[in-house]
């Protein structure tokens, strides 16, 4: 698994499953806290129709974290306040960065259930929402 | 504190004396407000329960609140007993406590994963129209069996809409309209675009008219949505034309940020979006030179909220119009006016002491 999709399972994962990935990690692993997870404000960028330049939509709430496990750097952005999340997420990234004794089978495994659950889910709604096409026909006088 | 700021203007220029008053009055008030939010006994609403059950009023204040954060635009629906003006002002003081981190990468509405996608001026278009979820065409019809609904009974409701046959499926991207509009050359050309320079921010340089075009969409997309509704409707109540709406489409679109390790851009979520592109049919043809073309106006706005949306691009519109009869041409004018917080608060302001 690439570090970018990795990313982005781990923003988008359960929170359950990533704070129980994390404590695993934590039992034997030394981590170090780079950056307090924060909460802070991503400002989400949008593109003008009109003009096709770029204007500022609108605030997003995220928390991010930043740790450190042996050579291993763990960067976590999330949407909404959770630093907890946002800790766990970040732990499980530079876990899986520090490689080693770190890195099990069984931890990379659950962020692939991830994956596919967050498709699954996405995947049942798009489908829904394609029973809703509609066909309007012109009626003849 | 926005009423405050406006007692204080108002005492210099017009006279009035200041006044103090107990605290205790005050401090009692708040409490008496408590009182009347619990005093029915009923069971304690939940924030996931709004959340969940009050999914566009949280998404109209998230949009008027400019801060897309779920969970605290239901909190601030629950603090404010369901005053959404008063809500979207709550969930914009709690932004002004945060730290910022940047700027995401510019959204793609052409990657959004549509909930709903309509178009008023076409028959047919390229990827096909879907009314998502939508009351638009239900009866307006008191739904009574609401009064006395179950856990069993939404289990019901979700079997019902997943049970069924399963049409085609959707496309991963649909073009957007106005685009195939523009490579016939059938729209006209914003001047002066294609430029890219850096959008203004009105979170941090505030409002200077006449204000970029920038700054005025950032300003219209965290408007009032019933101010810009009233706005956008008096440009076409009193008249027998009105725009036409090219498309209009819901869904979600992935936020992306540059990862520091990686130095590449990464998806970090989805937000719910409503986008409008809408069509100026009363065009002075005869004032323009060379073939007749059709005016864009732009609406885009956090969550589902398609009357904010389109009363966006309707107020987009007339902004660019260059007509000096209507006062809702006028930017200064129109985003004054549609700005909910500063509005609401210097309404307010008037049950404070004048004397």
């Amino acid at each position: 698994m690439d570090r970018k999709t990795r990313f982005e399972i781990l923003a988008q994962a359960d929170r359950a499953v990533l704070l129980s990935l994390a404590e695993q990690i934590l039992e034997i692993a030394e981590v170090e806290v780079v950056k307090n997870p924060q909460t802070t404000l991503l400002m989400a960028r949008a593109t003008d129709s009109v003009s096709g330049s770029t204007f500022n939509l609108g605030e997003i709430l995220v928390t991010e974290a930043e740790v450190r496990i042996s050579s291993g750097g763990g960067y976590s952005l999330i949407m909404g306040d959770d630093r907890e999340r946002a800790m766990a997420a970040a732990v499980i990234d530079a876990a899986l960065e520090a490689g080693g004794q770190y890195l099990s089978p069984a931890l990379e495994e659950k962020l692939l259930q991830e994956q596919k659950r967050i498709e699954i889910e996405r995947r049942l709604e798009i489908d829904l929402v394609a029973r809703s096409r509609v066909d309007f026909e012109i009626v003849k006088e | 504190m926005t009423a405050l700021k406006n007692t204080s203007a108002s005492t210099k220029t017009q006279g009035h004396v200041s006044v103090k008053a107990n605290l205790e009055s005050m401090q009692h008030a708040e409490k008496l407000a408590e009182y009347f939010r619990v005093r029915g006994n009923s069971a304690p609403v939940s924030v996931d329960q709004i959340v969940d059950q009050m999914r566009l009023a949280v998404d109209r204040i998230m949009g008027e609140g400019s801060l897309y954060a779920p969970i605290l635009a239901a909190l601030a629906l629950k603090e404010a007993e369901g005053d959404t003006v008063e809500a979207a002002c709550l969930l914009r003081a709690y932004r002004s406590t945060c730290p910022r981190y940047g700027y995401s990468l510019p959204i793609s509405t052409r990657d959004m994963r549509v909930v709903s996608r309509i178009t008023s001026a076409f028959k047919d278009i390229p990827g096909g129209q879907y009314l998502g979820p939508s009351k638009d065409y239900s009866q307006k019809l008191l739904r009574f069996e609401l009064l006395d609904e179950t856990q069993e009974k939404f289990h019901e409701i979700l079997q019902n809409c997943i049970d069924g046959e399963q049409p085609p499926p959707l496309s991963d991207s649909f073009p957007k309209l106005i685009e195939l509009l523009r490579e016939k050359g059938l729209l006209e050309e914003e001047t002066g675009s294609g430029v890219a320079e850096e959008p203004h921010d009105i979170t941090l340089e505030g409002l200077v008219y006449p204000a970029p075009r920038s700054a005025q969409l950032q300003a219209l997309a965290r408007g009032e949505s019933g101010g810009m509704l009233a706005l956008a409707y008096s440009t076409m109540s009193s008249s027998v034309s009105h725009p036409i709406l090219a498309e209009i489409r819901v869904g979600y679109c992935p936020v992306k940020i540059i990862h520091p390790y990686l130095n590449d851009a990464v998806t970090v979520g989805e937000i719910l979006v409503t986008e409008c592109d809408m069509l100026d049919t009363f065009v002075r043809v005869a004032a323009r030179p060379g073939a007749p073309k059709l005016r864009l106006g732009y609406g885009l706005c956090f969550g589902q909220n398609e009357l904010k949306a389109i009363a966006m691009s309707v107020l987009d519109l007339t902004l660019r119009s260059g007509e000096s009869s209507h006062g809702v041409s006028r930017q200064e004018f129109v985003l004054r006016n549609i700005e909910g917080t500063e509005s609401a608060g210097f309404i307010q302001h008037l049950k404070l002491p004048h004397y």
